[in-house]
């Protein structure tokens, strides 16, 4: 018999940690091997268990998940990630598909969807809705989501979605710059690039326009 | 005449040019009334606003110029002042215009010395710009506030749902467990039941919340409101009862384009349906219809439009009980609800508001006690999209059914993204990570491959950089003296993958980037023209 789905947990909600936790553990070929409540401690126990799959909410404080995915790709080439989150939304699956994420489910799908999820993608196939499915477009750089309409978003680099996102949360730019690993300065000059390139000139109407195009979270 | 003399009287001159030249300029309407009353100076503005010449003027006194209803009034103050009683310096009347019209003033008076007589100098300010800017700034700033109001709650609603959300997710995990652990027959899977419907129920809550706060960006195309709107007649037939007949105002202006979500227009008249369908208990009729915005239509909402955009107007019209002025004031705030506690949410015309707002359109309504309700949706109209922008019929996607086809390529993302994609067409994939790989596929699956997919930009077997056109032929090769004769597809973005003369006719190349069904429908083609060939004799 083959070994069970490792399995690792990443939501900043205990309740909904323990639910999934006991949920799939009823499944024979399957054992979570940690649940967590960041992105940060997540990489670190990828690293430690290096789990077949790690199952992570879109939406948590501090690191960001597409960040950690990219670290988690890293830490364990076997890894892959599925993500979790509580609506359809077209900027995460882009973000998802851009760090190479086998899914991405709602937590308003059914159980058995979860549980299909996690065996198709430890079987080598990835799980994405049919409606997300039709829209995938493989280029030179692998999959990614077609977009009927591309919006400003799209002039920034990957540096300056970064630093929107953590706008958009309120961190301060020296949380900013401790999360990221540079220099206030670096994050001041970048944050003047998002600025410049989306016109917008004011923290608030920053967050606003990253809830808008879902970076962020209201 | 003295030096002195000249000189005081060469002042006075100077003076009087002065002054002259000052009320003559003068925004204000400035009239000299004698003690009795009438005028003896009167500036060209006075003139402007009551109509008359100043030559005119000079031959009235202000009893001529008081609105008939105020003339007790401003008698009183009139004489009060020039007794020396507490009288108001200034206040708000209304004159008679030489034309007929009433115009509302303020009036500033006070006494003064007029060529050496007591005197009443008026200064007369049209008030009637100050009050429609006064109207206007008001109608802003009500604007503003339900903005600010709806946003502000939008961002709660955000924020609950997302953490209900959660919950939801707890108690639908758990009810499941439970599910699994009672025996079919127990009691209380029917009290489950309803436990586990309420919370779908409620998750339906949390996306309307969702929806509400606008965390879904619409995705606009060109979309042609006739057929929009006879596409949400057949949704709103089945919501609406029989008892309430639908009428789509048939099809007679020229097409009436518009750039819009079509979800979100669909759920625009759905909520505007439900809220006809609610205020028509026993029955009714509900029209629904499309038209160019007029010119006066716009004009009534002129602070929120763009004067230089055509609109389109969609107008929602029931034969309900109608909405009262102090509830029509309230029906777009969000949670306000004239319904029984427990039958609305107080989202739906909340709804309708924040994605009018999204699509730069705007809502009136227009109703009557007993008559019904009239709503009217602006939308900026646009142009006839171009031919390739218009909604084509979807091309059908060949399905398989359970075909086994090879899939062969080095990254194991793209694998299991293109897997999941043939495997939902009904497709089995065999996936092949390199050469090894194929070797050992093709020895086990020989006979059952019916397809083969490969990625050209596949590294060679060393791990090295990607195949060349040759290697790829190779392989195919290998794959075809094995006894693989199956069509198949090499997918790159090398144009250089030309399989005219490198590839036989089985063959096809796809150039990155595709969409999935491409893949599809391209294995799809080339199974049956590999079909149609081996019929032939």
């Amino acid at each position: 018999m083959s070994d069970p789905i490792s399995i690792l947990l990443v939501d900043d909600h205990v309740m909904v940690r323990t639910a999934f936790k006991d949920r799939l553990e009823l499944e024979p070929d399957m054992t979570v091997v940690a649940n967590v409540g960041t992105a940060d401690e997540a990489i670190k126990e990828v690293a430690k268990f290096m789990p077949d799959i790690v199952l992570m909410d879109v939406d948590m404080p501090g690191m960001l998940c597409f960040d950690a995915a990219k670290a988690m790709n890293t830490a364990s080439f076997a890894t892959r990630v599925i993500f979790l989150s509580a609506f359809f939304h077209d900027r995460y699956i882009e973000q998802a598909l851009d760090v190479k994420a086998w899914g991405y489910i709602t937590k308003s799908e059914s159980e058995q969807s979860l549980v299909k999820a996690i065996r198709d993608v430890s079987s080598g196939v990835a799980y994405f809705s049919p409606e997300v499915q039709s829209r995938i477009v493989v280029d030179s750089k692998g999959p990614r989501l077609a977009r009927a309409n591309r919006s400003r978003a799209t002039t920034l680099t990957t540096r300056e979605m970064e630093i929107l996102r953590y706008l958009a949360r309120g961190m301060s730019k020296k949380e900013i710059a401790g999360t990221l690993h540079i220099s206030v300065n670096t994050v001041n000059r970048h944050t003047s690039s998002v600025m410049n390139k989306l016109d917008i000139h004011d923290r608030v109407d920053l967050a606003r326009f990253a809830i808008r195009e879902g970076m962020a979270e209201a | 005449m003295t030096g002195v003399q000249q000189h005081i009287e060469e002042s006075l001159a100077e003076n009087e040019a002065n002054f002259h030249a000052l009320a003559d300029n003068a925004n204000d309407g400035l009239l000299i009334a004698t003690e009795s009353g009438d005028y003896v100076y009167a500036n060209a503005r006075a003139a402007q606003i009551t109509d008359y010449s100043v030559a005119e003027l000079l031959k009235m006194g202000y009893r001529d110029l008081a609105h008939p209803d105020e003339l007790e009034r401003v008698n009183r103050i009139y004489s009060d002042r020039l007794a020396g009683k507490p009288s108001p310096r200034q206040y708000e009347t209304t004159l008679v215009r030489k034309d007929g019209r009433s115009v509302p003033v303020e009036i500033t008076a006070s006494l003064t010395i007029w060529h050496q007589r007591r005197a009443t100098l008026v200064i007369i300010r049209d008030i009637v710009e100050r009050d429609q800017a006064a109207r206007e700034k008001g109608r802003l700033e009500e604007h503003l506030h339900l903005a600010q109001k709806m946003e502000a709650v939008g961002q709660l609603a955000s924020g609950v749902a997302h953490d209900f959300n959660n919950l939801l997710t707890v108690i639908l995990c758990s009810v499941d467990r439970l599910k699994e652990t009672l025996a079919d027959n127990h009691p209380a899977l029917d009290t489950i039941a309803t436990i586990e419907e309420a919370a779908h129920q409620a998750t339906g809550v949390t996306r309307a919340l969702l929806t509400f706060s606008q965390e879904a960006p619409a995705e606009k195309k060109p979309i042609r409101l006739q057929t929009a709107l006879q596409d949400s007649a057949r949704l709103l037939r089945r919501t609406l009862p029989a008892s309430i007949e639908l009428v789509v105002g048939d099809d007679c202006h020229p097409p009436l384009w518009i750039n819009a979500d079509g979800t979100q227009l669909q759920q625009i008249l759905l909520n505007l349906a439900i809220n006809a369908r609610d205020a028509m208990p026993h029955g009714g009729s509900l029209r629904i219809s499309a038209a160019p915005a007029s010119q006066s239509e716009l004009r009534a909402w002129k602070d929120v439009c763009d004067s230089r955009t055509p609109y389109v107007c969609v107008t929602v019209s029931d034969t309900g009980a109608g909405i009262t002025p102090d509830v029509q004031s309230r029906i777009f705030e969000p949670f306000f609800t004239t319904k029984p506690r427990g039958r609305g949410s107080g989202l739906g015309l909340a709804i309708v508001h924040g994605l009018l707002k999204e699509h730069s359109g705007h809502i009136t309504v227009v109703s009557e006690i007993g008559k019904g309700t009239t709503f009217h949706v602006f939308l900026p109209r646009a142009g006839s999209p171009a031919p390739q922008e218009t909604d084509h019929a979807p091309i059908k996607t060949p399905h398989g059914h359970g075909e086994t086809v090879l899939l062969v390529g080095n990254d194991p993302h793209m694998r299991g993204i293109v897997t999941m994609a043939l495997e939902s067409l009904g497709y089995e994939v065999i996936q092949a990570g390199d050469g090894l790989n194929i070797r050992q596929c093709r020895e086990r699956h020989r006979n059952k491959i019916r397809a083969i997919i490969l990625d050209g930009d596949v590294a060679d077997q060393s791990g090295g950089k990607p195949l060349s056109t040759g290697s790829v032929r190779s392989w195919l090769d290998d794959l075809r003296q094995a006894g693989i004769r199956a069509p198949a597809v090499i997918i790159s973005d090398d144009p250089a993958f030309d399989q005219t003369d490198s590839f036989d006719t089985r063959t096809k190349l796809l150039l990155k980037p595709f969409k999935v069904p491409d893949l599809g429908r391209l294995i799809g083609e080339l199974r049956s023209d590999t079909a149609a060939q081996e019929v032939q004799p």
